[in-house]
């Protein structure tokens, strides 16, 4: 039986590139001096703007350690960066941690869904490989298929001699390489498992809009269900009853 | 040291035929803009009953007269019952290709049961919705139509495992039973669809989703013949304006015509109720039950023994979406001694709407004026007066 799982790495690419990201920013923030370049000049402004809102009805007593605050502040977010890059970077413990973490904090309902959001796509991404790996191996066995018939019927005094020929005879051979792994035990549990990975990242997907909808006091699918299940079992109950009267009103 | 070549073809030929592909492309997107707006299901009809999403329509006599009175009317009357998976109007798609339309040719009084459009609202209507609500109550109304206490009922794919059900439970409702491409064993070597259904988590699938939209199940019947159905059937469109016309002088515009009707039948696919779906590929597909006599409906086994009238088993020896098989048994599981069987040389969709088709209205209307009207009445019938 073949067996088409493959290992593949946890490249967590979309996490990376957020972290990429807030590097970056906080790299700008803890350049020294200004002069960098324009955009870490005007994060830089905006932290001293918002730093100066913060303090500017403080107590002359308290401007001394403000000032001296401020003065940390640079080196403050060089030491996050780093280890944010060794906390989150790809392959650290911490990445994995992220998405089996139990959620913490007032928004731990919405962690935990974006959490299983995370979870899903990763899931997905992983038997979606494998299934592209699958039609490539359908694709080069009907190369395989082709070289075979072409050379039958060169045996039989057929030349290849249109493209449309050799087009008909790809979509035979393809056809035949494709039934012959589509019915095979292997085939049918990755597409199932596929399915229902699909099926897990919808269903987490929406999870996240019925939390939106639910902020916005608009209808949800789960709410329109218990109205249909109850407009269900009413009709069920008063077709029982309309029965019941008329056989009550045939024995008089 | 020379190899001998395996295909003769040159890269200037590839590049001239390319270039006179690219021609044929053009000539097609030209064609395909007189296409907008094609008529589907010419043959006029008229809602006799309506119920939730589902209708049922009897088609007007061929010459435009009214229908005769129900005392008067000697036509076989046959309750078609399609499929939930496409649109019923395949067996009516143009004047020349329409099962419909022969029916009526044939002298026989056609209804047509069409289950809508399904939307969220629909989400927990099931099985026995389907088959002792909404097909028994138009089988109800045809025969309150035409006075009769039972009809012929002709059941189609999908349509046709309903009217087994129906049939099952309701035997003295139907006069003659016909059943057209229509999967009895779900557990057959060659069903692909059934394989891959094995593996599919069936209620995380209903749950996530409610209905299960149309466009889901194309691309599952797409995925059956991937290289055919994705590809050289629009090689084929392209053939098209190579001809100038066939043997039955069709100009180019009706080809492609024909094959936007054909397009757009194919991809107009209602989405499924859920709790059908689930209750449909897990009784049916998963675990076999209509075949092994385990399926219940309301608190009633649906055993195919109590279909005792005549039976009319139609299958397709090229259908890769019922393989014969998974049809053909039939004539072991039901309890009728008057069984006929009928192997059309097509495929599924092909039994419709193919040259080779065009004979089986008449098959169908002989077969059943055999056993009506005139012909040996089926046991246990009796017509009302």
């Amino acid at each position: 039986m073949t067996d088409f799982s493959t290992t593949s790495a946890s490249t967590n690419a979309a996490l990376e590139a957020w972290l990429q990201a807030q590097r970056e920013l906080l790299n700008r923030w803890s350049a020294a001096g200004n002069g960098t370049d324009a955009v870490t000049d005007d994060l830089q402004r905006q932290m001293r703007d918002w730093w100066q809102s913060v303090t500017q009805h403080i107590s002359p007593a308290a401007q001394g350690l403000a000032q001296e605050l401020a003065a940390l502040g640079p080196a403050f977010f060089a030491g996050t960066a780093t280890s944010l890059n060794d906390l989150f970077g790809i392959n650290s413990p911490g990445s994995a941690a992220l998405f089996d973490a139990a959620p913490i904090g007032l928004f731990r309902d919405h962690q935990a869904r974006w959490q299983e959001l995370a979870r899903a796509l990763e899931n997905q991404r992983g038997l979606s490989q494998q299934m592209s790996g699958v039609i490539a191996q359908v694709h080069a066995d009907t190369l395989e298929h082709l070289t075979v018939r072409v050379a039958e019927l060169a045996q039989t005094g057929e030349r290849i001699t249109t493209t449309r020929r050799l087009y008909d005879l790809w979509i035979e051979c393809g056809e035949r390489a494709f039934v012959r792994v589509a019915q095979q035990e292997a085939f049918g549990r990755l597409q199932g498992e596929l399915t229902q990975a699909v099926m897990q990242v919808r269903s987490a997907q929406q999870a996240l809009a019925e939390y939106l909808l639910k902020q916005l006091d608009l209808p949800t699918r789960a709410e329109l269900n218990t109205v249909h299940r109850t407009l269900r079992a009413l009709r069920a109950r008063v077709e029982q009853l309309e029965s019941e009267r008329g056989g009550a009103r045939e024995h008089g | 040291m020379g190899e001998t070549p395996t295909i003769h073809i040159t890269p200037e030929q590839a590049q001239s035929e390319s270039t006179a592909l690219r021609d044929r492309i053009e000539r097609t997107l030209l064609a395909l803009r007189g296409s907008r707006g094609v008529r589907l299901g010419p043959t006029p009809k008229d809602a006799v009953y309506t119920e939730d999403k589902t209708t049922l329509y009897r088609y007007r006599p061929l010459d435009q007269t009214p229908h005769p009175a129900a005392q008067n009317d000697t036509r076989p009357a046959v309750v078609i019952c399609f499929a939930l998976i496409n649109r019923p109007y395949m067996m009516d798609l143009q004047e020349d290709r329409s099962l419909i339309r022969g029916l009526l040719q044939a002298g026989l009084d056609v209804y047509l049961v069409d289950w809508g459009s399904p939307d969220g609202a629909d989400r927990y209507v099931d099985l026995n919705d389907y088959v002792n609500r909404y097909l028994a109550h138009s089988i109800d109304r045809a025969c309150e139509l035409r006075g009769l206490s039972s009809i012929n009922l002709v059941g189609v794919c999908q349509g046709g495992s309903l009217s087994l059900c129906y049939t099952a439970l309701h035997p003295e409702r139907v006069q003659n039973l016909i059943t057209m491409v229509t999967p009895v064993d779900f557990h057959t070597p060659n069903d692909t669809l059934s394989r891959w259904a094995q593996h599919v988590d069936i209620d995380r699938v209903v749950n996530t989703l409610g209905n299960v939209d149309g466009e889901s199940l194309n691309a599952m019947f797409l995925a059956l013949l991937p290289f055919r159905l994705t590809s050289q059937k629009y090689m084929t469109l392209l053939d098209i304006v190579d001809r100038h016309s066939d043997a039955e002088t069709n100009s180019v515009q009706a080809q492609i015509d024909n094959f936007v009707r054909m397009e757009q039948w194919i991809f107009d696919s209602p989405d499924n109720p859920g709790e059908m779906f689930r209750q449909f590929a897990t009784a049916f597909y998963k675990e076999n039950r209509l075949k092994l006599g385990t399926l219940e409906l309301n608190g009633k086994r649906v055993d195919l023994k109590c279909i005792s009238m005549p039976v009319l088993n139609i299958y397709a020896l090229q259908d890769h979406i019922v393989p014969p098989p998974a049809s053909t048994c039939l004539q072991e599981l039901v309890g009728t001694s008057d069984y006929t069987s009928y192997a059309f040389p097509g495929g599924h969709i092909g039994i419709y709407v193919s040259s080779k088709s065009k004979d089986l209205p008449q098959t169908i209307a002989n077969w059943l004026h055999a056993r009506t009207g005139d012909g040996p009445v089926a046991r246990g019938v009796v017509r009302n007066a």
